[in-house]
């Protein structure tokens, strides 16, 4: 077994849930007392879903593997990072797009250039790479990754269980910290509301062996709203708190209108900070929601957005039918 | 006339879409004016949430579709018929009574949609007034009650122009209802307890209205209780569908009351293609002419295959694209490292390229009405029909009518069986294959053009029809998008079948048969109506000026209805 080049091998500490975290809980989780490069930088203004982050601690102290489920922008990935990154536990990203193959994930003959000459050499993958380490390994839209690749992770996905590199004739054991984890924005049943472009039908053998699954949904309004205001500073002032609220508004307007098959696409928490911040620089809520949001709509759908937003605000998008009796 | 029936469609369609978004429920729908929970009418029968075409603004529309939303979200129907007053006035007040209380629980950061109920108020309480019932006794009396009952219960000022008016009448209400009223504020979160006071008001309106109309001449104007009635009249015509959320929604009163649809001969229905009805020589001479008049339009068939590509296109993967420089290695390719080592194309990408997804259905309706509008109608199909052929998309062409005028052979037989009582549809019913799927435009051109001749266009069973092409629609190749555009000028029409069943029966059948495709969602249905709003109808209507030149521009707006038919994610 490699071992680790930097920092400690195994957790070598515990930290408090309730004081790290924000939330009620009697436990404590094991971690690392120095970081690495890889481990994410903590944001200090981070608000956790104390779901989520139950979940994804049993999956650290447990050695779980624990997928997460939601729609996108709801801060899924960054969920599982900030938690690594309070535990100082190293921490991998990977994007499983439809373009990556076995070979990528196992490893493959590379043509590499060596002395002028172009040979094929064997080039470890990216999972017996962090296999060996105490690493998380996160495999963003995991529902993205082509299903026969996928296999290639069936053994790994088992409690210790082992990779065969059979290009290799190698059996690898996993490192007692490494973790798997996985985010997704279907729950492997595919694209069914059309959002999700390119979202793959999941095995459900596969699907079976991920120990736990959290499902991120949308926040509370409330808590939106505190995420809004720690990324952006200028709004937080009571009048800015108000109008925050009422973007929030907004923005839960267009995900029941999505839910319901009016728009193709909503607005993500993400799109609210923007929104935010473009407030900040073009100080019209309007033209700021314009650029945030409108012009992402499909043409045919932005009146039915300029009719939510005038709901909130009261206020009329050009998008809107003119203000006059029906009949003139 | 069809500017304003579209603009007015559109503010309809984005009024819903709020309702929808608000309610978190994807079936709602406006139907006539009137919002729909899939076949159901919402049970909303207070008078200010009528909203009408022809003098209300977009504020009111607004304000009349958030109070409904409101009503759905908040309000129990159940709970709410229970507790209700059974005389008309009492339940006309507990029914404002219930609503304003809803309206009072819109979202604080929902600044617009208050604005907006506080609009439609100000409208309605102005209307109302203006109306002149304010002038009668029991009239003054609902007015009254109605906005101080609003002020109460939203804790918003009563409406500037109309206080003066009041003032007499609520200084007389105080002492009777005024400890009630002031009770409401407090309970509006709890339907149940609010129901209480509100019944114990509108208990003692009724008396007092009905004292009123016993021995009090009235003040003015004309005669006792027009107030009444004109309230009256908005309660009662909703009040057909208030029990409402099972009942489903007709086309009318009818003896035939529920009765289902049948045919009550199916012997002489006949399905045939537009070249078996009509000489050779005469299609030749139809095509002649509409060759000639497509060439009037100045179209270009390929701009319109373009338009309807960009609707119908996705992107599928058809295979690799060789000879790349970087991706997944391409095994055919490695011996290319040995024989051309500077040469690092051996890889390979997967292709994508644009394909057609879709597939459209257009059914004519060719009834006698519609012979007006034939050429047009004919140029129409003939440019999607050969645009959609130049795409790739499948597409069909069908058309519907009868055999006869006035029943024919079926009518016959119905009165030689002794004029059984309902019968049911009393028709040869005549379904056209203009252009039948698996034929191309080149094929069926003659076909198309037969549309031309004058004698195709009888009555018109639209029902059977709709059913008819639906059917064949899903039984072609298993497509996600499905279409069918529906030229028609008004409902189902037919003479004889009308005179034995009662005015409505067609009209419902074909009413029917949209909401259930349009629950299944599988097969997206858009009436475009030639001069005539279709928006009673179909649940997704488009109108057509019939007096405009085929153009660019018609067929932009026509590429435009398939396009929001093809994207449409959503039932209703």
């Amino acid at each position: 077994m490699t071992t680790w080049e930097h920092g400690p091998d195994q957790p070598d500490t515990t930290v408090d849930v309730e004081q790290t975290f924000g939330f009620p809980a009697a436990w404590r989780v094991p971690a690392f007392s120095t970081g690495n490069e890889h481990v994410p930088e903590v944001d200090p203004d981070y608000r956790f879903n104390p779901e989520v982050t139950r979940a994804v601690l049993a999956g650290f102290s447990h050695n779980r593997r624990v997928l997460v489920q939601g729609l996108h922008g709801t801060g899924k990935s960054t969920h599982i990072e900030q938690v690594a990154a309070r535990l100082n536990w190293p921490c991998l990203r990977i994007n499983l797009d439809g373009q990556l193959s076995r070979l990528d994930l196992v490893g493959r003959d590379a043509v590499v250039v060596q002395d002028g000459v172009q040979v094929t050499q064997f080039q470890e993958g990216i999972v017996p790479w962090a296999m060996q380490r105490p690493v998380a390994l996160v495999l963003d839209e995991y529902d993205a990754g082509r299903p026969e690749v996928m296999f290639v992770l069936q053994r790994v996905l088992e409690h210790q269980g082992r990779l065969t590199l059979m290009d290799q004739s190698r059996v690898l054991l996993p490192h007692p910290s490494f973790r798997l984890l996985a985010t997704a924005n279907t729950v492997g049943l595919g694209n069914l509301n059309g959002l999700y472009h390119g979202a793959q039908r999941l095995n459900h053998a596969q699907l079976d062996r991920w120990n736990v699954v959290a499902s991120l949904d949308y926040l509370a309004p409330d808590e939106e709203v505190s995420i809004v205001l720690a990324r952006v500073p200028a709004l937080a002032d009571a009048a800015g708190r108000d109008v925050v609220r009422t973007m929030v508004a907004v923005a839960e307007l267009t995900r029941k209108g999505f839910r319901t098959g009016d728009l193709s696409t909503l607005m993500s928490p993400r799109t609210v900070i923007t929104w935010g911040e473009n407030l900040a620089i073009f100080t019209d809520l309007a033209t700021a929601f314009r650029m945030s949001f409108l012009n992402k709509c499909d043409e045919s759908e932005r009146a039915v957005v300029a009719e939510y937003f005038q709901r909130c605000f009261g206020a009329d998008l050009e998008e809107a039918p003119e203000l006059q009796a029906v009949t003139s | 006339m069809t500017v304003d029936a579209n603009r007015h469609e559109h503010i309809q369609q984005i009024c819903a879409a709020t309702a929808r978004a608000l309610t978190g429920v994807p079936e709602l729908h406006f139907r006539d004016g009137v919002l729909h929970r899939g076949a159901h009418a919402v049970h909303a029968p207070a008078p200010h949430l009528r909203t009408h075409d022809d003098h209300d603004d977009l504020g009111s529309f607004r304000g009349a579709a958030d109070g409904l939303a409101l009503r759905l979200l908040h309000s129990d129907t159940a709970t709410h018929l229970r507790a209700r007053p059974d005389d008309e006035i009492g339940r006309l007040v507990f029914e404002l009574l219930e609503q304003f209380r809803v309206e009072s629980l819109a979202d604080a950061h929902h600044a617009g949609t208050i604005a907006n109920l506080r609009h439609r108020h100000e409208a309605w309480s102005a209307q109302f007034h203006a109306s002149g019932m304010t002038e009668t006794g029991t009239g003054l009396l609902l007015f009254t009650v109605a906005q101080v009952g609003r002020a109460r219960v939203t804790a918003q000022p009563v409406v500037h122009a109309t206080e003066d008016v009041l003032e007499a009448t609520r200084f007389g209400l105080a002492p009777l209802i005024g400890g009630d009223l002031r009770q409401l504020r407090s309970l509006r979160h709890d339907q149940e307890a609010y129901a209480e006071p509100a019944g114990r008001i509108a208990v003692t309106i009724a008396e007092l209205a009905a004292a009123q109309q016993s021995n009090g001449p009235a003040p003015r104007g004309g005669g006792r209780g027009r107030g009444t009635d004109w309230f009256s009249v908005a309660l009662s015509e909703h009040d057909l569908e208030a029990h409402g959320s099972d009942t489903p929604r007709t086309g009318g009163t009818d003896p035939a009351g529920a009765t289902p649809y049948a045919a009550f001969t199916r012997a002489f229905d006949r399905e045939i293609s537009v070249a078996s009805l009509t000489r050779r020589d005469q299609l030749v001479e139809y095509r002649h002419h509409l060759d000639e008049l497509v060439e009037q339009t100045g179209v270009d068939v390929r701009w319109v295959a373009r338009l309807l590509q960009n609707v119908a296109d996705t992107t599928q993967e058809t295979g690799w694209n060789h000879a790349q420089e970087e991706g997944v290695i391409d095994a055919g390719r490695l011996s290319r490292l040995v024989t051309s080592a500077s040469d690092p194309r051996v890889f390979r990408t997967p292709r994508h390229e644009p394909h057609p997804e879709l597939q459209v259905t257009i059914l004519l309706d060719c009834s006698g009405s519609m012979r007006q509008h034939q050429e047009r109608t004919a140029v129409i199909v003939d440019l999607l029909a050969r645009g959609m052929d130049l795409a790739g998309i499948d597409n069909e062409l069908l058309g519907f009518t009868t055999a006869t005028w006035n029943g024919g052979r079926a009518m016959r037989a119905w009165r030689r069986a002794g004029r059984p009582p309902r019968p049911g549809r009393l028709n040869e019913r005549l379904h056209l294959l203009v252009k039948d799927q698996s034929l191309t435009w080149s094929k069926a051109r003659h076909q198309i053009a037969g549309l031309l001749r004058p004698d195709f266009y009888r009555e018109a069973l639209d029902g059977e029809a709709i059913e008819w092409a639906v059917r064949r629609l899903q039984a072609r190749a298993d497509i996600a998008r499905r279409v069918l555009l529906v030229f028609s000028d008004g409902s189902a029409m037919d003479g004889a079948t009308t005179q034995a069943n009662g005015p409505s029966y067609l009209d419902r059948h074909l009413v029917s048969v949209l909401d259930e495709v349009t629950a299944t969602g599988a097969v997206a249905v858009t009436g475009i109506g030639m001069g005539a709003d279709l928006g009673h109808h179909y649940p997704h209507a488009h109108t057509v000026d019939p007096d405009a030149a085929v153009d660019r521009q018609l067929l932009r707006e026509l590429v435009g209805v398939l396009a929001e038919a093809s994207h449409r994610r959503r039932a209703w």
